[in-house]
């Protein structure tokens, strides 16, 4: 499965809540098994350290456990300028976040050079990707 | 065994934390907690990586617990983005 990861399933690593050891599951296939990729924006670092902020969680913690997701063999894509100019234009067509714009765009770029499945994401955001892309959450993978 | 000396700058109320635990685990020296505190910490990291997330996992819920979800919380960061 070659999947781009949302911020909101990357979160759950540190949290527990619903699907977090699938969560958990999903990194390890991403690291051990050869039929499965993972990526994200690097800005989704600034994303989950927000979250993890926001959640009060200190700041050697929130830097453990930002350092902790660049250990695993999930790719970050750099925000570049073709990615922030589509985001722009996701904007004015849809009805998103600026934040979910430059994840579309992100997706898309590397869906077209690594050909992904699909965005994992959470239930909340799963609406708001409707018609956009193809989203799946954690009930909808298989491991 | 060869052994390597670190020293390390505290803050105030590291220093006294430290001096705190030091005396309540019973350990023979401010050196000795650290010197322990560094090898669990090298340890932790050194896990599987499946461990290593859970363990970490269990830690975050035990420093800063919270009832609030990862969703909820991504969402309101996206609020904030789209205020500034």
């Amino acid at each position: 499965m070659r999947l781009y990861l949302e911020p909101s399933v990357l979160v759950k690593l540190f949290k527990k809540e619903p699907n977090t050891e699938k969560m958990i599951d999903v990194v390890g296939a991403i690291d051990e098994r050869r039929d499965w990729f993972g990526c994200t924006s690097r800005w989704t670092l600034l994303e989950v350290a927000r979250a993890l902020k926001k959640d009060g969680k200190p700041k050697e913690l929130i830097e453990l456990n930002l350092k902790e997701l660049r250990r695993h063999k999930i790719s970050f894509i750099d925000p570049k300028k073709m990615i922030l100019s589509d985001a722009e234009q996701m904007l004015t067509s849809y009805n998103l976040y600026a934040s979910d714009a430059v994840h579309v765009s992100t997706f898309r770029l590397a869906d077209r050079d690594r050909r992904l499945d699909a965005m994992l994401t959470d239930d909340r955001h799963l609406r708001r990707f409707h018609g956009i892309l193809k989203a799946l959450t954690l009930d909808q993978i298989s491991l | 065994m060869h052994a390597v000396s670190v020293s390390a700058k505290l803050t105030k109320r590291e220093a006294e934390l430290l001096d705190r635990l030091t005396r309540e685990y019973g350990f023979i020296s401010k050196s000795e907690a650290i010197r322990s505190a560094v090898r669990l910490y090298l340890n932790l990291l050194e896990l599987r990586a499946r461990d290593r997330l859970r363990a970490l996992q269990l830690i975050n819920e035990l420093i800063a617990p919270s009832a609030r979800m990862s969703s909820e919380l991504i969402e309101e960061a996206h609020g904030e983005d789209d205020e500034l």
